[in-house]
């Protein structure tokens, strides 16, 4: 029995605030105040498609195994890298087995998400594969002052596949596949090029998702009625409701497409809406799923006993939850490479990573694995071939050991304003893990006058480098403060 | 057995530019202006130096590789030269090498020069090596600078000892007020202006809880030493001969960053080289026995600490002493007396070259307005990197024999 | 009048230039600002690190002094009642960031 068997979803903490945006730049586009309430979420600086993407997959695996994950699948249209595997990278965050281990990249299309489910439960159904981690986001450019801009928001949401102890089982799919082109992106393009909306809405999401939805029920022999939830994306909010009128759904059965607390996360927003339905799914209830980008992929899923065993995580509804309000508009702009910001003469230093060393060390830098010695058992950052334990220093003597989860809090901090950095203060300072180990890290998403030695963080997936010049984005993990300070001081 | 260094090498002579933002000189400018005050002041030809050491830290921005740059300006007689870098250390590492080849015997006469050329990279302070700081740092050192790095010693002392940041910011701000009085009384000082306690209080932030007054600059300056042994200084008619008694290097081993036994707190190095320092120059009790020093104040926060990790107020008890006056000029160790980084910025090849300078012009009663009395033991001492990895260099010098 | 603790504060030199090695700053203005029925003072000052050690850069910040109870008790000095709160203290933070521009906001005890 093939179905889902955990989830998770990521969103940035930041939502612009869609006024705030009118706001600033209103007077050159004066028609977007039609849509100018609400928020969107979006990326911090040092996010992307990948690290939202990781950050999603790491909640999906709360309580679950994942030595048993044996292939990643990773959607988006905004993916860093044009040929390098984006999900290798993602393997390689989660530190994942890397013998018998199949990455896939889903893209170019906004039904990639729902695409990547579908080839997860071909693969799972098929015998190939036990376990796929499915995980998608997307982190969409959009031209200053546009609709888009509001429409959209960052994130992403992860699913894992499997065959046992799923909390909702496969029932069936129907995709249409046609070559329906709402808007493009050249190969070498920034921005969509977008059509008339009234012909996307009239010609594309209000004929082909009822299409695709009703062949699936046809072919699954089920009426509307049985279907507890329809979790479909469609940004204009007004046609998301008009499709669930032509298709008969009750006010109950349309799951909210998170127009005003997130905007739509591209790839990752069908995934997102089944996750959100999920959320609050009863054992029983059939929930379907659509994908919307060159055709439609539906999906029908039905809610087993299982979800109520599901251990807690952050999810959508944890996710949209975690929120700060960002009203300074240029932000995003700066953020988004919108705005060409001045770093100085100093921000031109040399930026290139050398794959050689990547290569090596890429458990380390990828994965936060450090050591821990067989000898004295000090758990250290990073592995190395002589112990830092001054009453052991053996040589050679040190296993893999993963930092990622460990708990730890904030030994020093510091906000410093000399280092280049695109919102300073650049925050950072020296962590220290419970069980042992410690290290310098930057911080991230926190206030610099919320700090405290002694309080906890956790670790996450982010940009650490940016080079521009050569196209290439480095990874790394940073550390975030959380709220409650330990009952202790750094001594 | 090994010996030390005490009363085996005595300096001949010493010079020093001023230092300050010098868009007349490039790094050989410099090291001419102060290899000139040197030699003369050493009484000797050029030719009767036998080996020669250079200091520069930032050689990318200023002479390139190699230890050319020195003979080729100074026209040396094709002698040995060797050029050395150790962050912060670097200028004390070239004083290190001269006077460890004369001590050996291998030499008689021997130059060392520091010197730092930082003005020509188009923007302030140290240059960003970006990926060229070492291609695996790169992939996951956080983004930090020097003023950050020492700032997290704040929370970390502060923790440690259960001192307020606000006690902490009053005795930081009197350690900045000091150095600025004393450096306004030296002509060859970057920064010669006398500071408030409130003007140090309201300063900006730079690295939290670090301010304006809190951190140093960077600046131009070279400064240089020739050495010899006792012997040769008295043939040469030189009396109230001013010897090293302790040359001291100590670099952390990776435990402060790795090992959860350090609380970022102190400077592990600067505790080890003192204590070896002091053995090697036979100081017993160094609050009592030394007369002035001159310590690498490249934040106030640095200076603070660094009176415990050297031995002179009791752990915790800095800010008590900073606070009584106790390293004041009129105090019962003055410390800064030329002002410090603080009023001379810190072109790194040159800073370790320049306390010994201080050092040296007191021991010989020519510091004029700042001039201790009778003071017969100075310690210098740099600390380069930062504190969770670094390299700590302590020089005593004082009047040989005694 | 409350009985809480009070003191002195020295009016700064407003627009005279403090240079240190690394850097100017400047105190830009005294404000009085309306704050819960009475009047908080607070320095709003701009600096530029034009010769720091590492990058060059800058920031406005404020320092609140307190509750004014005597803006001129001589010819330099103001008495004013620290803001000791830390509620109060994060909502005046919040609003001088907001309507100052200022990246630090400090308070004086």
């Amino acid at each position: 029995m093939a179905g889902i068997v955990s989830f998770g979803a990521y969103a940035p903490r930041r939502r612009l605030q869609r006024l705030a945006v009118f706001a600033s730049i209103g007077w050159h586009s004066p028609a977007i105040m039609m849509m100018a309430s609400g928020e969107r979420s979006m990326c911090n600086w040092d996010e992307d498609t990948l690290t939202m993407a990781v950050a999603a997959a790491r909640d999906c695996l709360t309580g679950q195994d994942k030595a048993k994950v044996d292939a990643v699948f990773l959607a988006g249209t905004t993916l860093p890298f044009a040929d390098r595997q984006n999900a290798g990278i993602v393997a390689a965050a989660l530190n994942l087995a890397e013998s018998d281990l199949r990455t896939a990249d889903f893209t170019a299309s906004q039904k990639a998400g729902t695409s990547a489910l579908l080839a997860a439960l071909d693969a799972v159904q098929g015998g190939g594969r036990k376990n796929v981690l499915v995980t998608a986001g997307d982190h969409r450019r959009t031209k200053a002052g546009s609709f888009y801009e509001l429409w959209f928001g960052d994130g992403a949401a992860s699913l894992l596949i499997g065959g046992d102890d799923v909390i909702a089982e496969f029932v069936g799919a129907h995709t249409i596949s046609c070559d329906f082109t709402p808007h493009y992106r050249g190969a070498l393009n920034k921005f969509d090029y977008t059509w008339e909306e009234r012909w996307v809405r009239d010609e594309g999401y209000g004929k082909i998702i009822p299409a695709a939805i009703g062949a699936l029920l046809k072919k699954l022999g089920l009426a509307i009625g049985d279907i507890a939830k329809f979790a479909y994306p469609c940004f204009i909010t007004a046609e998301h409701r008009a499709i669930s009128k032509k298709l008969g759904l009750g006010r109950d059965q349309l799951v909210d497409n998170l127009h005003e607390k997130l905007g739509e996360t591209g790839a990752a927003h069908p995934l997102v809406l089944l996750i959100s339905a999920l959320e609050t799914a009863k054992p029983g209830d059939r929930i379907v799923v659509a994908g919307f980008g060159q055709g439609c992929d539906a999906l029908c899923f039905q809610v087993t006993e299982r979800i109520k065993n599901l251990a807690p995580r952050q999810g959508v509804a944890g996710s949209l939850a975690n929120r700060v309000v960002e009203e300074t508009y240029p932000k995003f702009m700066s953020f988004n490479d919108l705005l060409e910001t001045e770093s100085g003469i100093r921000g031109e230093a040399p930026t290139q990573t050398a794959m050689t060393t990547l290569w090596r060390k890429r458990k380390m830098i990828l994965g936060l694995v450090g050591g821990r010695c067989t000898k004295c058992g000090t758990a250290q950052f990073p592995k190395s071939d002589v112990c830092v334990n001054p009453a052991c220093n053996a040589f050679h003597s040190q296993e893999d050991h993963e930092f990622v989860d460990q708990p730890a809090f904030i030994k020093a901090f510091t906000g410093d304003l000399l280092a280049v950095c695109p919102e300073p203060p650049a925050v950072y300072g020296m962590i220290q893990f419970e069980k042992g180990g410690r290290m310098m890290a930057d911080f991230t998403d926190c206030e610099l006058h919320k700090l405290k030695v002694g309080q906890p963080v956790k670790m996450a997936f982010r940009k650490k480098v940016h080079d521009a010049t050569r196209g290439f984005t480095g990874y790394f993990w940073k550390a975030i403060p959380q709220a409650a300070a330990k009952p202790q001081g750094g001594a | 057995m090994a010996t030390g260094i005490r009363d085996k090498v005595v300096i001949l002579g010493m010079g020093c530019t001023k230092f300050g933002e010098r868009w007349d000189c490039g790094a050989e400018e410099l090291m001419v202006e102060a290899f000139e005050e040197c030699i003369a002041d050493a009484g000797i030809t050029k030719n009767e130096i036998q080996a020669a050491w250079l200091g520069t830290f930032a050689e990318e921005v200023s002479i390139g590789k190699s230890a050319l740059t020195l003979p080729l300006t100074l026209r040396l007689p094709r002698i040995p030269v060797s050029r050395v870098e150790n962050f912060c250390a670097t200028g004390t590492e070239a004083f290190r090498g001269a006077c460890y080849a004369v001590a050996a015997g291998i030499y008689d006469i021997c130059l060392a020069m520091g010197v730092e050329k930082l003005k020509d990279t188009g923007y302030g302070g140290l240059p960003s090596f970006g990926s060229n700081a070492g291609t695996l740092n790169w992939l996951w050192w956080p983004n930090l600078t020097a003023p950050g790095a020492f700032a997290l010693l704040a929370s970390g002392y502060e923790a440690k000892h259960g001192i307020s940041e606000a006690d902490l910011k009053k005795a930081m701000a009197h350690v900045s007020m000091k150095s600025h009085a004393n450096g306004a009384l030296n002509p060859k000082a970057h920064l010669r202006k006398p500071i408030t306690i409130d003007q140090a209080l309201s300063a900006p932030p730079v690295a939290h809880p670090l301010g304006l007054f809190d951190c140093c600059g960077v600046s131009d300056g070279a400064a240089c030493a020739i050495v010899t042994t006792p012997e040769i200084a008295r043939k040469l008619g030189r009396k109230d001969l001013v010897s090293v008694k302790a040359l001291q290097l100590s670099l952390s081993n990776g435990e402060e960053m790795a090992f959860n036994e350090w609380d970022y707190d102190h400077f592990v190095t600067t505790d080890r080289a003192a204590t070896e320092a002091y053995k090697e120059a036979g100081i017993k009790d160094p609050r009592k026995e030394l007369s002035m020093m001159e310590v690498h104040d490249c934040f106030s926060i640095t200076e603070l600490i660094v009176m415990e990790d050297l031995h002179i107020s009791p752990p915790g008890g800095a800010v008590k002493d900073i606070l009584d006056g106790f390293y004041d000029r009129t105090g019962g160790l003055p410390c800064q007396i030329d002002g410090g980084l603080k009023c001379f910025g810190h072109p790194i090849g040159a800073s370790g070259l320049r306390m010994i300078y201080e050092v040296y012009l007191q021991l010989q009663n020519r510091a004029g307005e700042r001039q201790l009395k009778n003071p017969r033991l100075g310690l210098t001492h740099n600390l380069g990197g930062f504190p969770f990895m670094n390299v700590t260099a302590i020089s005593i010098v004082g009047r040989h024999g005694e | 009048m409350t009985n809480k603790p009070t003191r002195l504060f020295q009016h700064p030199p407003v627009g005279e230039e403090v240079r240190a090695i690394g850097g100017v700053y400047r105190v830009l203005k005294e404000l009085r600002l309306p704050w819960r029925g009475r009047e908080v003072l607070a320095t709003i000052s701009a600096a530029h690190f034009d010769t720091s050690c590492c990058n060059a850069s800058g920031c406005g910040y404020a320092e609140v002094a307190g509750y004014i109870v005597d803006w001129r008790a001589s010819a330099d000095e103001g008495v004013v009642e620290p803001i000791t709160d830390p509620a109060e203290r994060d909502a005046l933070l919040e609003l001088l960031k907001k309507t100052e521009h200022v990246l630090e906001v400090r308070f004086i005890e």
